[in-house]
């Protein structure tokens, strides 16, 4: 499973999680990697679930699995919130991933915030008036 | 200091650590570095060639289990961060009055407290920037320059005990 990256690209995702202090920093440093944003392009939501499901099997994973774990789950949280949100739900269950509850509420949260943003734009869109509505008014102030 | 919880699952556990005004703060330690992880350190040594490392990499304290709860767990949790700094009468200072004994704190825009570390000495002339001991997660302590690191740099705070 851990041919879907190469070892250049692994190594920096070892820094990152050697070097992390904070499961926030886990969050914002695999999510800003070149070969995260990769495997969540290349791949639909439910491709990388079953590709997470099926290495966080092992008990005692090896470093290349445990980084590739993360590095799925961070690619899945980079898809739609809609398409995660049940997988997300339950995905502390695996208990050995260090800071997964942590991680697993930063997720959400950053998610939530992200869908109440994209309601705001829309409507923000919606409060434009359409051309009936201009025409309308006209119409009204006319009268 | 009392052990309180355990896990079979990664093979950690938590200690009693409390701020002066005896609130908790939640830790935990990390009790194995594995074989495989420890083999990747070399990496990091070439990656960062101006970094003095000292003592052994170890997975029980982060920086702010250096920083803030001497050396014996790692304190994840930036709130845990800013109670200690409230607690225990920390006070902001600016860069160009930091000393020895200093806090710093590395901040980042998302508000997680990426890293910390204690100021070894003053600002150097020209630059005014001083050198820190910190950790770097489960690699080793590191004596580096404050802006000689992995972590967020444009918002860097120094805290002091005043009393």
């Amino acid at each position: 499973m851990s041919s879907l990256l190469r070892d250049k690209e692994l190594d920096n995702l070892k820094e990152i999680f050697v070097f992390a202090n904070t499961p926030s920093y886990l969050y914002k440093n695999f999510r800003q990697n070149p070969a995260v944003l990769g495997l969540s392009e290349k791949y639909q939501t439910e491709e990388l679930i079953g590709f997470f499901e099926r290495l966080v099997q092992s008990e005692k994973p090896d470093m290349e699995s445990l980084l590739m774990s993360y590095a799925l789950l961070f690619a899945i949280s980079l898809k739609e919130y809609a398409e995660s949100r049940r997988f997300l739900n339950g995905v502390d269950r695996h208990k050995n991933l260090e800071w997964i509850k942590e991680i697993r509420e930063i997720i959400i949260a950053n998610a939530r915030a992200t869908t109440i943003k994209n309601i705001d734009l829309n409507h923000k869109t919606n409060a434009v008036p359409s051309r009936h509505e201009v025409e309308l008014t006209i119409m009204q102030d006319a009268r | 200091m009392q052990i309180i919880t355990s896990s079979t699952e990664l093979d950690t556990r938590s200690i009693r650590v409390q701020t002066r005004k005896a609130n908790d703060i939640q830790n935990e330690q990390s009790l194995i570095i594995s074989e495989l992880e420890r083999s990747q350190f070399p990496i990091f040594v070439r990656r960062h060639p101006t970094a003095k490392l000292r003592g052994l990499p170890s997975g029980i304290y982060n920086c702010h289990g250096l920083t803030f709860a001497s050396r014996r767990t790692m304190v994840y949790d930036p709130n845990e961060i800013w109670k200690i700094i409230k607690d225990d009468n920390y006070v902001r200072v600016e860069q160009i009055q930091a000393l020895p004994g200093d806090v710093v704190l590395y901040l980042s825009a998302e508000g997680d407290v990426e890293h910390s570390g204690i100021v070894i000495s003053e600002p150097e002339p020209h630059f005014y920037l001083p050198k820190v001991w910190s950790k770097w997660g489960k690699y080793y302590e590191v004596i580096h320059y404050v802006n000689d690191c992995p972590y967020e740099k444009s918002n860097i705070k120094y805290y002091r005990i005043m009393g």
